[in-house]
């Protein structure tokens, strides 16, 4: 917005209904906008004008529930019409409401809302007429689960609160809306359990969102790097998921979710590590399957991050403590690849991840294309020409394997640049390079904080907590809330009976 | 930033510490006693507890003319944190790089060190308590893996050298696991609370239990040599018993460096937040990168104090006898009213 506009949308409507018109349309760019609309009208000889966005706005909804209503009013002669009038006695539409200040009715109108300007009052009525297309809601794409609920978030934000309250049937369940933003406001919502989370968490996410200066803010991803604790952190310090189910399970913990409009995701914080080795399915399948999923999934991310480094460790400096038959085919399979171990791994990482992200963006209909490149090319042409070694194929596989484990995507990306991290430590130092790596990594885990709280709480630092970290232990076994609940929480007391 | 670690965190570090160095003193840097040497850490108990206390109730009653007490913790971190670093270094030299010079071994545990103070207090504590539950399992798993070898008549005779050198070593250990205990008296209670933790008191009974233990198993793992060993050949000994396949060593290597990783960054720690404490106009930051360039600096002046460990006995003398004196002229001008 220039100044000119700026100075536009300051201050109050005039009572004069072609100040107020010429005002908007001024605003809004009326002639040159094509789905800026300017609807006249009358009700019981009282001008009146609708200014919405075209598609935006629902049009049958519109006409139907207040064009027509103000249309054929009879109101007695001498009566005043006013917003007030118009609230109580015409409109159909159930969400309306008065509005003085330009710049919040400019903004209601670009979210989809519709001003109905009245001659000779300095008040108009904001109707909630949003209809615009949105997807409905579908499967989750990334975040499938074998049993459970299948259905996932969408882009509206309206739809992902609703899908919210479906799941956490209670009143104490609170959505605070915000706008971030402050040139291109964006729609975000907070939504948390009354008593149950920390009203500490709750004012600092409040606070955080609020603090946010940027002039436009899209989507979850930003927000998330807006408000996060340790931006310089290799790992994130909140869930995205796109599972109603599992921000609503959040929202029993004691953890704040915040929805963005066309975010198909919710951020889940303060959260912890061990949340992010979690997935929807540990919590459906009886205790010992979800066990026993967790436990390969925590192996799977130390194979991720610590495998090649070893690899490159114990096969460069320490051949000793390897057994003498697997040496054997190491230094065999070895013996005429030109490369140092080091280039090896890094040309076969390099190789990995390119395909990852080849296959990521490129259109499904050709993605069998991609499965022969990899699976020729870079795995039976490149050990036919002795460029890569095919243990070494097996090592990466491997810790590919080990990182798709992971079920939050921004995690999977983490470990991988802490493994590549891991592998030059191993590749300089050896053993050494790989547990100074470790420790580093350990030490700045254990430095981290979500919204204030200890990354590897509830570990370190030791908090009570129920049975449900690495290994789920029987559900009748999970008496302790979350650490992260409020002490006086109720879902603490025995009846949770919402007191 | 100001260096602080909450009380939880700083009895995690200071238990952990405690373990590795009554392990590494005993087991490989001065094993005078023999086979005696499994209970050094438990007689080391008798002179330590006191201090930790002493240290703790200072802590409480607001460390008031602290600074002579916090100077010459300074000065036996720096001197025992060489030790440390001297040991890791030597460790990484003689598993694989034995052609790099020491002293350049030693420069990337000194930029660990650095990166990992940076974090601040609660992390070097917390990352001690995740060392708590892990090493149990590598201990197991060691433990599993040469079980078959541990040979308990290599136990006896089971005082070793006698009781002369017994009390001396562990007057010894206990010299020399004060610098790891400084955090018990750098917590600070304002920072964040943790209701789950041990007493003081069983905490350092647990760790010299546990250092014990270590010890007792380490002497059933290795025959008492008959001649004086050099360094290098006890680490060796530790390491490669020559019965064990040499690939079940892995964790017990893994171990070996944790261990004295964490001694190191308690240590580290210690000297960076005692730093600052002694100047409090300094950041943080800086305060660990002096921390740090100090115990690099004590560590390539090693050979000019070499004697060290004819020296440790006394470390403990001169910071009770220090800690004592600060305690009383503390509580003689109301501390004791504060603390309560």
């Amino acid at each position: 917005m220039d100044r000119e506009t700026d100075a536009l949308t300051a201050g109050t409507l005039s009572t004069a209904l072609d100040d107020n018109v010429k005002r908007f349309r001024a605003i809004l760019r009326g002639g040159v906008n094509s789905d800026a609309q300017f609807r006249t009208l009358a009700c019981a000889g009282t001008a009146l004008c609708a200014v919405y966005l075209e598609g935006m706005a629902d049009d049958m909804k519109l006409s139907d529930f207040a064009l027509r209503a103000c249309e054929e009013h009879d109101a007695p002669p001498g009566t005043v019409i006013d917003a007030q009038y118009l609230i109580e006695r015409v409109l159909e539409i159930a969400q309306c409401e008065t509005e003085q200040r330009v710049r919040q009715i400019v903004e209601a109108v670009v979210s989809g809302r519709t001003a109905l300007l009245i001659d000779g009052c300095d008040e108009a009525v904001l109707l909630e007429t949003r209809g615009y297309p949105a997807r409905p809601v579908g499967r989750t794409s990334n975040e499938s689960v074998v049993i459970g609920a299948q259905e996932g978030f969408v882009e509206s934000l309206r739809t992902n609160m609703t899908l919210l309250r479906r799941y956490v049937n209670s009143h104490r369940l609170i959505t605070e809306c915000f706008t971030v933003g402050t040139r291109v406001p964006s729609h975000v919502a907070i939504a948390y359990l009354d008593g149950v989370a920390r009203s500490e968490a709750v004012n600092a996410v409040r606070a955080r969102l609020k603090r946010i200066d940027a002039p436009s803010v899209q989507g979850l991803g930003a927000i998330q790097q807006h408000i996060e604790d340790n931006p310089w952190a290799l790992l994130p310090q909140m869930l995205q998921t796109e599972r109603p189910d599992r921000a609503a399970s959040c929202l029993l913990d004691g953890q704040v979710v915040i929805l963005a409009d066309n975010s198909p995701c919710a951020l889940v914080t303060p959260v912890t590590l061990f949340h992010l080795l979690h997935a929807s399915d540990d919590s459906f399948a009886r205790w010992q399957y979800g066990s026993f999923l967790r436990l390969i999934r925590a192996s799977g991310m130390l194979i991720s991050v610590f495998l090649p480094g070893l690899y490159i460790a114990l096969t460069d400096y320490h051949m000793h403590l390897l057994p003498m038959s697997l040496l054997g085919s190491i230094s065999e399979a070895r013996a005429n690849v030109p490369f140092p171990i080091l280039i090896e791994i890094l040309i076969m990482e390099f190789s990995f991840y390119l395909i990852n992200e080849a296959g990521t963006r490129m259109p499904q209909q050709i993605g069998s294309a991609l499965g022969i490149v990899g699976a020729l090319i870079l795995g039976q042409a490149a050990v036919a020409a002795s460029i890569i070694s095919p243990i070494l194929i097996i090592i990466v596989a491997i810790t590919g394997l080990g990182n798709y484990a992971m079920p939050d995507f921004g995690f999977g990306i983490g470990l991988v640049i802490c493994r590549l991290f891991v592998i030059f430590c191993g590749a300089a130092l050896g053993l050494y390079g790989v547990c100074l790596a470790a420790f580093c990594l350990l030490v700045s885990l254990c430095g981290m904080r979500s919204l204030g709280c200890p990354y590897m709480a509830p570990v370190a630092p030791g908090r009570p907590h129920s049975p449900d970290l690495l290994l789920r232990l029987p559900v009748w076994l999970q008496r302790h809330p979350l650490f992260f609940a409020a002490r006086n929480s109720w879902m603490r007391t025995r009846e949770g009976d919402g007191r | 930033m100001k260096l602080r670690i909450s009380p939880s965190a700083a009895r995690a570090a200071g238990f952990v510490a405690f373990v590795a160095k009554a392990f590494l003193d005993n087991a490989v840097t001065a094993p005078s006693t023999h086979n005696g040497a499994w209970l050094c850490p438990l007689l080391a108990l008798l002179p330590v507890l006191p201090w930790a206390l002493c240290a703790d109730r200072l802590r409480r009653c607001g460390r008031r003319r602290c600074g002579p007490l916090y100077a010459v913790m300074l000065a036996l971190i720096l001197l025992d944190g060489a030790e440390n670093l001297s040991a890791i270094a030597r460790s990484a030299g003689y598993l694989a790089l034995d052609r790099v010079p020491v002293a350049l071994l030693a420069l990337p545990v000194c930029l660990a060190l650095f990166w990992c103070l940076t974090k601040n207090g609660d992390a070097v504590g917390y990352a001690a308590m995740l060392w708590t539950r892990l090493a149990p399992v590598l201990l197991i798993l060691v433990t599993a893996l040469q079980f078959r070898h541990l040979r308990p008549d290599w136990l006896r005779p089971l005082l070793g050298s006698g009781w002369r050198a017994i009390v001396s070593g562990g007057v010894r250990t206990a010299g020399r696991a004060l610098p790891c205990l400084a955090p018990l008296l750098l917590a600070d209670d304002e920072a964040e609370r943790d209701g789950r933790t041990l007493g003081l008191t069983v905490l350092l009974v647990l760790a010299a239990a546990l250092g014990a233990l270590l010890l007792t198993l380490h002497l059933m793992m290795t025959p008492t040599p008959l001649r004086p060993t050099q360094w290098v050949n006890r680490l060796d000994d530790l390491l490669v018993n020559g019965r064990a396949p040499l690939y079940t060593q892995l964790p017990m290597i893994s171990a070996w460096y944790a261990g004295l990783l964490h001694l190191l960054l308690c240590e580290g720690f210690g000297a960076a937040a005692l730093l600052q404490r002694l100047f409090p106009a300094l950041d943080g930051r800086l305060c660990s990168a002096l921390a740090v360039a100090s115990i690099g600096a004590a560590y390539a002046l090693q050979g000019t104090f070499g004697a060290s460990d004819a020296l440790s006995p006394w470390l403990y003398v001169v910071a009770a006898l220090i800690t004592a004196l600060t305690a009383l002229i503390s509580l003689g001008k109301g501390g004791r009213r504060q603390c309560a």
